[in-house]
């Protein structure tokens, strides 16, 4: 068993096999080595828990951007509900699974991201995540003419 | 005596007057009571005071009065309740009254007009505050998006990994671009992120921006590009002259590129003619770093035109990537002898859909084109027999295939002669782990079959090739972990089937096989009738020896409410099928629900029987059959596995149950009728 420490002090226990599953805790323990020592850190372990026993991704996975052969948006029914939460916390647990280096919780992130930008338009991307339209208004001119480019299409 | 009648009617007039001075001061009381009671004190002292001069002047000056003037006057409120007319002095008060309560009126008019001009006020200032309140709930949302945790604090190297999710599914990341300068810049910043090029349909906006986009990456040599093109309208107005024009822009779009293509996919309508201006791919063109190509129709319904798809093309494509790993083909009709001559060192994975293919070619192209092959599906709606009378006898020649692990051969309509016996019998797969042979229409897997326009063979027939199948999967890797199984009965005259059928002494004997029972973690088995208490029963309760279990299995398939009793005689250890994990059965519940319902019983609800609770995943499939006033018993037997599921902790996760409905070729005629009653638990 492992105790790990939340930002707030919240102790919780939990199997070694589990926290494993991010790569910075494993990382920690085989720097530690066998402790009774405590290790902060923010809670995934549901996360984790439910995940248990999946194969891990190999250390030298080819992560290289150029690969977009496997990268889809299909996320589990699980998974789907455990991400069901609002946008602050959204980021936050990619922020924490990037930090964690648990890739298929943030694999998981950044599919929902990315399904909530598709089939939107700039302008409704923009108000779903507060961005500013930062462009000089000769490029909003063009944007607009590009956007509206579908209507002159057959 | 004149002056004395007349004293004596003033002292009686005064008496009078007195009474009515008394009177008076009552109806004055009377009318302030009142008046407090109407908040109309004002009125109230006018009329009051009004009718007390008036009386008192009448007392005093009046000396010949009339009789009816010497009457009491009435109150006006009296008034109100008979019929009499008011005498002129009732008159002159009434109409003081009226005065004044017009006025009131009036004043109570513009009292209400001013709180109404407050209200209309209010109501202003209120509509202001809300809006004020939405901005500046707003402004906090904004603000504590900046310093909280929103889209701003992700670093860029984690919004590329979403643009590539994004790009991954839309193919197009140009919208991504027109969001705002930091999106733009990081998404310009990744070639990678534009060398998918994608075409749902064929506009001429998509194809506009392929070429536009092929363009730009021009320059960017280094990285291979992935090309997914769906040759089909989006508009059926469109031209059919401009659509082949426009579907021949983007096929030469991309050709261009063929040294850099990573994968290609192309899919087409079959209304789509003009494949004779399709650019030729010569020697010299070589897709030197293709991995991946899938070639096919796109369209579901029957081929129209089968002689119209550019086979030589799609052959002389796939000979043009040495490094292909993965081919998916879906095409009418390709000669035998071009998929057996083709060579692909490097492909691993191989799914090819065609109407038919003969064993012969089936064997040629596992003995030549692809010694890397791992993993291999066929769907065809017919495997042919090779006649070894007319042709090259060497073709049937025994096949090792040392690298094949996963094996899958679908065959909607059968095969002709002995096409499977051939097949099986003269192919070994070593390092074959996985193995499906599916014969028959299967709901949901039909590919081929929905692909087929002309007519089948007719010699096509849908056998089990049990003793075939057998010797195939003794010769497969010592430790085989997947065995999927279907087949769907065929009709004769609704009586039966033709040829031999997938019973569950089979499928009992493929476990039996020692580089089965040891290994398998998945079994599989789809069927279009009951299966089948015995093979239950086999493969969750140990047995002495292979002879002792068939025999006692077979004695015992239609006794399933025994089997709790004969597990503990036996007291034996679960040696067998130990690393099961995974089972799926198609059940007809109707026909098995109390024998179902007994051996879940004596299995999964006994604590001390470990032999099922191994298993990870039991799932079965009701197949209810599609004849009426079934949905009770329906819904009786979903209660009744819902209520198993619900039994044991973590039986709902294990025991996964579906439901289908299902046409059956024949109905059993010893069909047990359930009584709801009995369906407990």
């Amino acid at each position: 068993m492992v105790t790990l420490v939340t930002s707030d002090n919240e102790k919780f226990n939990a199997e070694k096999e589990v926290v494993e599953r991010s790569v910075l805790i494993k990382n920690m323990l085989e720097d530690v080595g066998e402790s009774d020592q405590p290790i902060p850190l923010p809670m995934f372990l549901e996360y984790c828990e439910h995940h248990r026993g999946e194969p891990l991704p190999a250390p030298d996975a080819d992560t290289s951007q150029d690969d977009t052969r496997k990268r889809t948006t299909d996320i589990s029914e699980w998974d789907q509900k455990f991400i069901t939460v609002d946008q602050e916390m959204l980021f936050e647990i990619i922020l924490a699974a990037n930090y964690l280096d648990i890739k298929s919780l943030l694999d998981v992130g950044c599919k929902t991201v990315a399904n909530m930008i598709k089939g939107k338009t700039p302008e409704e991307i923009r108000k779903l995540f507060n961005i500013v339209n930062d462009f000089t208004p000769r490029r909003r001119c063009a944007q607009i003419k590009k956007e509206n480019e579908w209507a002159e299409d057959r | 005596m004149h002056f004395t009648l007349l004293d004596r009617f003033r002292s009686k007039l005064r008496h009078k007057g007195f009474k009515m001075s008394n009177k008076l001061r009552q109806y004055q009381a009377h009318m302030q009571r009142s008046s407090e009671d109407s908040n109309d004190s004002e009125v109230t002292d006018i009329s009051a005071k009004t009718s007390l001069d008036t009386i008192a002047s009448f007392a005093s000056v009046s000396t010949f009065p009339s009789v009816h003037s010497l009457l009491p006057p009435l109150n006006p409120v009296d008034l109100l309740r008979t019929n009499e007319q008011p005498s002129s002095q009732e008159a002159v008060e009434i109409h003081a009254l009226l005065n004044s309560k017009r006025q009131k009126l009036s004043d109570l008019e513009r009292r209400k007009q001013v709180l109404d001009r407050q209200r209309e006020l209010l109501d202003r200032q209120r509509l202001l505050l809300n809006d004020e309140l939405d901005e500046m709930s707003d402004t906090i949302d904004i603000y504590r998006g900046v310093v909280g945790c929103s889209m701003r604090q992700i670093p860029s190297d984690l919004l590329l990994e979403i643009f590539h999710h994004y790009v991954a599914d839309s193919g197009n990341g140009e919208t991504l671009t027109h969001v705002c300068r930091t999106w733009r810049q990081v998404a310009l910043s990744s070639p990678s992120l534009w060398t998918t090029f994608s075409a749902p349909y064929v506009t001429k906006q998509s194809v506009s921006d392929v070429l536009r986009r092929v363009d730009r990456v021009k320059a960017a040599t280094g990285l291979p590009l992935r090309f997914t093109l769906n040759l089909r309208k989006k508009f059926p107005q469109l031209p059919d002259a401009e659509f082949e024009q426009l579907s021949l822009d983007l096929v030469y779009a991309s050709i261009t590129q063929i040294h850099r293509w990573r994968s290609f996919s192309l899919h087409f309508e079959d209304s789509l003619h003009s494949w004779a201006g399709l650019p030729d791919i010569s020697e010299s063109m070589t897709a030197s770093r293709m991995e991946t190509l899938e070639l096919g129709y796109s369209t579901s319904s029957f081929i129209q035109n089968p002689e119209l798809f550019p086979v030589q093309w799609a052959l002389s494509l796939i000979r043009s990537a040495p490094v292909l790993e993965d081919l998916r083909l879906k095409l009418p009709g390709v000669a035998d002898e071009a998929l057996s001559t083709l060579s692909l060192p490097h492909l691993e994975f191989l799914t090819i859909e065609l109407p038919t293919i003969t064993s012969a070619t089936l064997l040629s192209l596992l003995r030549n084109a692809a010694p890397s092959l791992k993993v291999c599906k066929i769907y065809v709606a017919g495997l042919l027999h090779f006649d070894v009378d007319d042709d090259d006898f060497s073709a049937l020649s025994m096949v090792e295939h040392s690298a094949l692990e996963t094996f899958e051969l679908h065959t909607s309509h059968g095969a002709s002669g002995e096409a499977l016996i051939q097949l099986f019998d003269n192919l070994t797969l070593p390092a074959m782990r996985e193995v499906l042979l599916e014969i028959g229409q299967f709901a949901d897997n039909n590919h081929s079959a929905e692909m087929v326009s002309g007519e089948l063979p007719e010699d096509l027939d849908l056998s089990w090739p049990h003793d075939s199948f057998l010797g195939f999967l003794e010769r497969a890797s010592s430790s085989v972990t997947s065995l999927r199984l279907g087949f769907i009965s065929p009709l004769w005259d609704g009586m039966g089937s033709v040829g031999a059928d997938l019973e569950e002494e089979h499928v009992q004997g493929y476990l039996d096989l020692p580089n089965i029972t040891k290994s398998l973690v998945t079994l599989h088995v789809r069927r279009d009738r009951p299966v089948w208490p015995g093979l239950l029963e086999y493969i969750t309760l140990p047995v002495r020896d292979s002879s002792d279990r068939l025999s006692s299995v077979i004695h015992r398939r239609s006794s399933l409410r025994s089997v709790k009793s004969r597990s503990t005689l036996n007291g034996e250890s679960s040696s067998r099928l130990a690393t099961l994990e995974n089972v799926a059965l198609d059940i007809d519940p109707i026909f098995q629900v109390m024998p179902m319902r007994d051996f879940v019983r004596s299995r999964w609800c006994d604590s001390s029987a470990d032999n099922f609770s191994r298993l990870k995943r039991f799932s079965v499939t009701l197949c209810f059959p599609d004849i009426p006033n079934l949905q009770l018993e329906s819904t009786a037997v979903q209660k009744v596995f819902e209520r198993i599921s619900g039994s044991e902790k973590g039986g709902a996760e294990k025991l996964q149950v579906e439901f289908d409905r299902r046409t059956y070729p024949m109905m059993p005629m010893d069909v047990p009728l359930v009584s709801l009653s009995e369906l407990t638990i």
